[in-house]
């Protein structure tokens, strides 16, 4: 499975420059690390997206 | 990458007694066997490792109970395990299965066997719950097609070309699976849902300051209706997958009513094949019989022999010295004592002559004449070849009884196979089909329309997130920003998803089109293959033309190619155990793809019939590459042992 999400990432992240350059290239390799590590488990790995983004994503005091 | 090591059976169709096979770790393990000795009982035998199932004619899945040994059982020993050792990367695994009846009493069904297995990674043994999560995720079922198949299953290919085919969108997943593409697409649709969750947040925020209160009314209207559609869709999806499946069952129901006809046809032929056979198996046992009643005499063939031969001599002394005395007499009296000839003096010179004094009888005694009688009775007491007969019978007996097993199992089958067909349920099957058909219809066009829908929303949706954006409330920032950020890696996801299947599809396709001229014997008619949306390959020649109508043959080879493209591109590797799957190929064509084994997979396991491909063939073919051979022998018609062929 290793090579698997090494070949995704590589095309994800060939597809964020492109289409986003300023999306963290961290946040995606976290979601698809997720994934991978949840298998059939929708509800978890859902419920590690929702936290994943609160951290990643910038708060509104940092932004202020 | 998974390999297998080593595989032991015990009970498992024709394996009575334990039998074990090492396979090669790199390269080609050829496993010979003729027709009925258990090849495809191996190839079962590895899937049930792996999956706890079998598959009989048509793919279809056969009851285990049917599996187990047949000697054993008439001996009341029901059940069967495989033992099955193979690596994954660095780890090394031990994986048993065992199928045991549950009581005493002849089992009939699978319910009447208990099943246990054990995982083991090294040293540690795994509980059932481990098992059952690490064990797909080293080959899923999925897509074992691709790692052990037939040739049967090989024809399945041809539907990827055709865009409606149920069977080509299940293996285009399958092929999906293996490329690892469910990944990317399961992300994207959980970042989907998690940016819903997070527009929704935003709206509600809005929706409660004063300053953007009616912005975010409508943004919240909007996630609103969206979240009802997609729930639709989601609903209607749901139906489409059960409708397909529904149509796909009774499409199959309804071809083996096609079938059905068929099928009863040669049941009937079989049926009274079988009877033939029992008719001459008992009229030979009755032969025999009656030959065993002379047999003993065959024992004292030799003797006799030998006494007849010392009978026919002493006859003839006994004989010429009757005749000796008789000229003896007619030279002494001058007169034939038979005929009362009165002999000259030239007769008697010549008689005398021909006088030899031999010793014994001088006339003609009784014992002379049972001496010639027993002589007679000789003659024809040996002149039977009793041993002789009773050989070929007993030989014509033996193959009966093979052909007599053969028809069982073939009977046994298709009366399995139309057991649930009658009339009225192919007429009832026949109207749902055009029910499910319409109802199809029906439900592709509400997924349209629902789609249509949400697509409406989310640009509304991005219109109203930008407004909002652009009012600049500090308060909303934290929520706008996640709502942002998971919109862009939703725009990523979808796209790499195109683009990661599209790379896919010229990867795959640039390989197969090697793998497939390297095989074909027409390599210089053909340019090269062509991969569709659904991973379904056409061939292309020289000037362009796409190939029409291919042959069997043609499609074996491109199955192939296809496997051995999807081994080489696929992130989930492992090995390749197929079964006869030559028989559909002229010798040239056999030849280039056993020539070929080495580049469609790192481990190939290869079960032929010495008819495909003669084991000399096999041995120049694959030169060094090849490096296990075993051979599947018989003992007799229910038990093969498996031996190691040595060179």
């Amino acid at each position: 499975m290793g090579t698997e999400l090494e070949l995704l990432l590589a095309v994800v992240d060939r597809v964020r420059m492109e289409l986003h350059p300023d999306l963290p290239q961290e946040f995606l390799r976290k979601v698809l690390l997720i994934e991978e590590e949840m298998g059939a488990e929708t509800g978890e790995a859902i419920k590690r997206i929702r936290s994943l983004v609160t951290d990643v994503a910038p708060t509104g005091k940092d932004s202020a | 990458m998974l390999v297998l090591e080593k595989i032991q059976m015990e009970g498992f169709g024709p394996f009575a007694d334990v039998q074990e096979i090492t396979f090669a770790r790199s390269g080609i393990t050829v496993i010979y066997g003729d027709n009925m000795r258990g090849k495809t009982s191996l190839l079962n035998a590895i899937r049930y490792a792996f999956f706890g199932t079998v598959l009989g004619r048509n793919s279809r899945p056969r009851g285990l109970h049917t599996l187990s040994n047949r000697d054993l059982a008439a001996r009341g020993r029901f059940g069967f395990s495989v033992a099955l050792s193979f690596s994954h990367g660095e780890e090394r695994f031990e994986l048993t299965r065992e199928f045991r009846s549950r009581s005493a009493r002849p089992p009939s069904t699978d319910s009447d066997y208990n099943e246990t297995k054990q995982l083991r990674r090294g040293s540690q043994v795994l509980g059932p719950q481990q098992c059952d999560q690490l064990l797909p995720s080293l080959l899923p079922e999925e897509v074992s097609r691709f790692f052990l198949f037939d040739g049967e299953l090989l024809q399945e290919y041809e539907e990827l070309l055709y865009d409606e085919s149920e069977a080509g969108r299940k293996i285009s997943e399958s092929i999906e699976q293996i490329l690892g593409v469910p990944l990317l697409k399961q992300a994207r649709s959980h970042v989907e849902l998690v940016m819903e969750e997070a527009e929704e947040a935003v709206a509600r925020e809005a929706s409660r300051r004063q300053e953007t209160e009616s912005l975010g009314t409508a943004l919240a209207q909007a996630t609103e209706l969206r979240r009802s559609h997609r729930s639709e869709l989601e609903r209607l999806q749901g139906q489409m997958t059960d409708l397909r499946a529904e149509r796909k069952d009774t499409v199959r129901y309804l071809k083996s009513v096609e079938r059905y006809k068929e099928l009863m046809k040669e049941l009937d032929d079989l049926r009274s094949d079988f009877e033939g056979v029992v008719r001459r198996t008992t009229a030979i046992v009755d032969e025999i019989k009656g030959l065993m009643k002379d047999a003993w005499r065959t024992l004292l063939g030799e003797p006799v022999r030998r006494h007849r031969a010392a009978a026919k001599r002493i006859a003839k002394e006994t004989m010429d010295s009757m005749l000796d005395g008789l000229r003896k007499r007619a030279v002494d009296a001058g007169l034939c004592e038979i005929c009362g000839h009165e002999l000259n003096s030239d007769e008697k010179s010549r008689l005398a002559a021909g006088v030899n004094h031999l010793e014994g009888p001088q006339e003609f005694t009784l014992g002379v004449s049972r001496g010639l009688k027993r002589l007679f009775d000789l003659e024809e007491f040996v002149g039977r070849d009793v041993e002789g007969q009773v050989r070929k019978l007993e030989e014509e007996r033996r193959t009966l009884a093979i052909n007599r097993l053969g028809l069982t199992d073939r009977i046994d089958e298709i009366e399995t196979e139309i057991a649930d067909s009658d009339a009225v349920t192919i007429t009832s099957a026949g109207k749902s089909l055009r029910e499910v058909e319409r109802k199809i219809l029906v439900v592709e066009q509400g997924i349209a329309s629902e789609q249509e829908e949400i697509e409406k929303r989310d640009k509304s949706i991005e219109r109203l997130s930008s407004k909002l954006e652009a009012i600049g409330t500090t308060s909303l920032r934290s929520s706008q920003e996640r709502s942002k950020l998971l919109r862009k890696a939703n725009d990523v996801l979808i796209r790499a998803v195109e683009d990661y299947k599209s790379e896919l599809r010229n990867r795959v396709q640039e390989s197969a089109t090697q793998l497939f001229l390297k095989m074909t014997t027409e390599e210089s008619e053909y340019a090269s293959l062509e991969i569709n949306e659904n991973y379904g390959l056409d061939i292309l020649h020289n000037d362009g033309r796409r190939e029409q109508g291919r042959s069997a043959g043609a499609e074996h080879v491109i199955a192939l190619a296809l496997m051995g493209a999807l081994q080489q591109n696929a992130p989930l590797k492992g090995p390749v155990v197929m079964d006869s799957p030559f028989a559909r190929l002229d010798p040239h064509h056999t030849n280039n793809v056993v020539a070929a084994l080495p580049s469609i997979a790192d481990q190939v396991v290869l079960l032929i019939q010495e008819g495909e491909v003669p084991r000399t063939q096999i041995r120049t073919l694959l030169g060094s590459g090849l490096t296990f051979e075993y051979e599947l022998e018989k003992i007799s018609a229910r038990r093969t042992n498996i031996r190691e062929v040595t060179r």
